[in-house]
């Protein structure tokens, strides 16, 4: 291939050169004269030729390019790094509209259509659970309510438990369906859960989407620095070509051939851009690498919410010019950009500075920042290099030591334990008899049965052990969601990125543990997580700070969504392995979606009493969607079903203070049941 | 929107980049109206080239390049001279280039950072790269209108149309 280029090439120039030649002395060709056919058609086939490939040159560029081409330029083809918002958590009841959203319109075709037929059930347990409550019907009375529809005036609503799957629909009904872009199916679907919803007492929601929940379906644009480059580049950086030369290339053989056909020189001449432009692509240097990046920081541990002013400057030590220079500085993901923005653009000479400073709120945490991204140009864009390049400087926010300055608990306990424990032992109430072993205290024989008997036997009490506890903080990406107020009064930038995932309230309930400091309890804490996170009971003042230390810093805590799954099951059998048997868990979770449900029972299961803590991620004061309603209702009964179950489980508005809940979570975690 | 200022979406280009690509565009617009259909596409590029710029849509700017273009091309076969097609071929190609540039800042950079060094310097930069190109097209043209050689055109015709080839491939 290379080498019939090489040949055009040769052809090229000496055909362009004997061309100049005899444009400046005329006299060499004269010998040669063409008339006739001769003269036109040699015309006419290079003309034709031209037209042929460009035609060639625009197929190739529109079939995609060669493989190892197009896989690097796949990978960075995504959306620039935006990393001073962010990362943008899906509001509840995301999954819930994703898949009113599937509901296509070739599935009714299927003769089961599986996926309409789950969402149904789904929607109708949801039902009959909130209708029962907020009317105090029986489940069956209930069931014939939705059969027959008469629970709602909405015909739509109505129509969804009550009709088909598929429901047939009149001619104009298509087109009118049609007209909408939405199976009718669907539209039902959405109408009855808002019927629901204010039936139930849930809060008004509109039958159509909310705006976040709309940005959620798109994709995610890219927030890190580090992650925009493709996997597996070793060296963090990434070289690549535009398709404009080849663009004005194709269209310049194109115009150039056309001139040819019909004998217009002008448009001939237009062809001499595609040579300048791909000359120059060829020609042009892939800009140099040589840059360093600084960053400085004015306060490397700032309290909550302080504002820090980041600086970052970025310095040419090549000796060529830079003539477009733009810069992502890493921003770590759970920080945001008050003042000013971390990406810049300018034009470097060598040795010379260009530096940007940019604000960014504190919030707990251990931050440290992504690589800045440096992509450089050259003069047209027609090449790029895009490189990471590593500064070292992280933020360290630790919440203050003691958040929850309320009213310290005045119980100086240094005693074994207030709460009853199963295992038999010393104590008072009585548990059990069995045989005596030697080494058995003689206060605890049955002296009376001996005197009867003549046999020794031993009376167990039901022990009092200290309680000891553990915090299990569900950090699943499920509980990545964002909670959906507009109460922190962010409203330039609130739309997308800036939210807070409800599990950070979670990670500050969980600073309920010094709580259990004064009392004397021997406090763990955990993490529901593919970060696995393990911190097992114990007390005192280091115990206390390494507590708060992992929840201020722990990955598993951190402000990005994990990735990967966990197995619910798996994870509570493996914290149970590693704690005692009597421990109580106190699990805080968002209960966002069934396999927080199932973890809080196992946990039960395993013998642990159990007590769940939950942050409310809908907060009623925006426009809600018909998926927030969905998600209320969902995770009511969640609660609903763990409370049937036993388990106490207490719902929290987070934006009620701290105090509050811990004053309430604190009678769930601390009273023994 | 409750601002008094309406607000332009942040997907578009920077007020310098659009503005300067509006203007080479309107040029060659002028230059090609040598007919109603001319005119026309002429128009309809530069309607969609202002729409794409003001509310940020660039599947609507590649479009009105391809228009202005097409006017180009239908000047040059209703016999527009060379000097003038070469002058409003390089306009549109400016206006492509610095609009193109406008809408990769707008994805990249946003709006708050100045962004004026790396605007000039491309603008100047592209202006100068098209210039090259229409000046040897003007020089050719100049020249081969005196000759009339058939052989020479023919050479020329082919090596261009080679060069062409042979450039645009990249190893």
């Amino acid at each position: 291939m290379s080498r019939t280029r090489r040949g055009l090439l040769l052809v090229g120039l000496a055909s362009g050169l004997v061309g100049v030649l005899l444009i400046a002395s005329p006299g060499i060709a004269r010998g040669v004269s063409l008339t006739g056919g001769a003269r036109t058609a040699p015309v006419a086939v290079v003309g034709v030729a031209a037209v042929v490939l460009a035609a060639r040159s625009l197929l190739n560029a529109l079939g995609g390019d060669t493989p190892g081409d197009g896989e690097g330029r796949a990978a960075t083809a995504g959306a620039f790094p935006s990393p001073e918002r962010r990362p943008r958590y899906d509001p509840p009841g995301t999954g819930f509209a994703q898949r009113v959203d599937a509901i296509g319109w070739t599935d009714r075709r299927d003769a089961e259509p599986e996926n309409r037929r789950e969402l149904r059930d789904d929607l109708r347990d949801v039902a009959t659970s909130a209708l029962s409550r907020a009317d105090g019907a029986s489940p069956s009375e209930v069931e014939t309510w939705l059969d027959d529809g008469s629970w709602t005036d909405d015909p739509l609503a109505s129509a969804f438990f009550a009709g088909d799957l598929v429901p047939s629909l009149s001619p104009s009904g298509y087109v009118r369906a049609l007209v909408r872009g939405e199976p009718p199916f669907a539209r039902r679907a959405r109408h009855a859960v808002t019927a629901l919803s204010k039936r139930s007492g849930a809060g008004d929601v509109t039958p159509a989407p909310s705006a976040d929940v709309r940005t959620a379906f798109e994709d995610e644009p890219a927030v890190r620095t580090s992650r925009y480059l493709p996997d597996g580049e070793v060296s963090r950086e990434h070289e690549s070509a535009t398709d404009r030369a080849r663009g004005v290339t194709a269209a310049a053989l194109a115009v150039g051939g056309l001139g040819i056909v019909t004998l217009r020189p002008g448009l001939f001449l237009l062809a001499l851009f595609g040579i300048t432009v791909s000359g120059y692509a060829r020609a042009v240097p892939t800009p140099s690498r040589a840059v360093t990046v600084e960053r400085a920081v004015s306060n490397s541990e700032p309290a909550v919410g302080d504002e820090v002013e980041v600086t970052l400057s970025v310095r040419n030590v090549g000796d060529t010019t830079l003539a477009d220079l733009r810069l992502v500085d890493g921003v770590p993901p759970g920080l945001t950009v008050v003042d000013g923005s971390p990406k810049f653009a300018t034009a470097l000479r060598p040795g010379k500075r260009a530096s940007v400073t940019y604000t960014v709120e504190a919030v707990r945490g251990n931050h440290a920042f992504d690589p800045a991204l440096v992509v450089t140009r050259d003069a047209l864009g027609v090449r790029k290099r895009e490189a990471l390049v590593d500064t070292e400087t992280a933020v360290s926010c630790r919440p203050p030591a003691e958040p929850l300055s309320g009213r310290a608990p005045a119980r100086p306990t240094t005693r074994a334990g207030r709460s009853r424990s199963d295992a038999p032992g010393p104590g008072i109430e009585f548990h059990s008899v069995r045989e005596y072993r030697p080494g058995d205290p003689p206060s605890r024989i049955d002296w009376r049965r001996k005197a009867k008997t003549g046999e020794f036997s031993t009376v167990a009490f039901h022990e009092h052990r200290r309680q000891r506890v553990l915090v299990v903080v569900d950090a699943r990406a499920e509980a990545y969601v964002a909670r959906s107020d507009g109460a922190d009064g962010s409203d330039g930038g609130g739309e997308g990125g800036d939210g807070e995932p409800v599990v950070q309230r979670g990670v500050a309930a969980a600073a309920l543990v010094s709580r259990f400091r004064s009392a004397g309890v021997p406090v763990g804490l955990a993490a529901l997580s593919p970060r696995s996170c393990r911190l097992s009971p114990g007390r005192g003042g280091d115990h206390h700070r390494r507590l708060r230390e992992v929840l201020a810093t722990h990955p598993a805590f951190g402000w990005e969504a994990p990735d990967g799954e966990v197995d619910a099951s798996a994870a509570v059998r493996e914290i149970h392995r590693r704690v005692r048997a009597d421990t109580r868990i106190v699990f805080v979770s968002p209960l966002s979606d069934d396999a927080s449900v199932t973890a809080a029972r196992r946990f039960d299961a395993h013998g642990h009493p159990v007590s769940v803590l939950s942050p409310d991620p809908t907060a009623p004061s925006r426009a809600r969607g018909y998926e927030s309603g969905y998600a209320s209702l969902a995770r009511e009964r969640r609660l609903r079903r763990l409370r049937a179950v036993g388990i106490p489980a207490s719902d929290w508005d987070p934006s009620e203070p701290l105090r509050e809940v811990t004053r309430d979570g604190r009678s769930h975690a601390t009273t023994s049941g | 929107m409750a601002e008094a200022m309406p607000r332009r979406p942040d997907s578009a280009p920077p007020l310098r980049s659009s503005g300067g690509a509006l203007v080479a565009a309107t040029g060659a617009a002028v230059i090609t109206a040598v007919s109603v259909p001319a005119l026309a596409m002429g128009v309809l590029g530069v309607l969609s080239l202002a729409g794409a710029l003001t509310f940020g849509i660039e599947s609507v700017y590649t479009p009105g390049i391809a228009l202005l273009a097409g006017a180009v091309v239908l000047a040059g076969v209703l016999g527009l001279t060379p000097p003038f097609l070469l002058a409003a071929a390089f306009l549109v190609l400016l206006a492509w280039d610095v609009g193109k540039h406008g809408f990769g800042i707008a994805r990249e950079v946003g709006r708050e950072p100045s962004t004026l060094r790396i605007e000039t310097v491309h603008g100047l930069s592209s202006a100068l790269v098209y210039a090259a190109g229409a000046t040897l097209g003007y020089g050719i043209y100049a020249s081969v209108t005196g000759g009339r050689s058939v052989v020479a055109l023919l050479a020329l015709l082919v090596g261009a149309v080679a060069l062409l080839f042979a450039l645009q491939a990249r190893d």
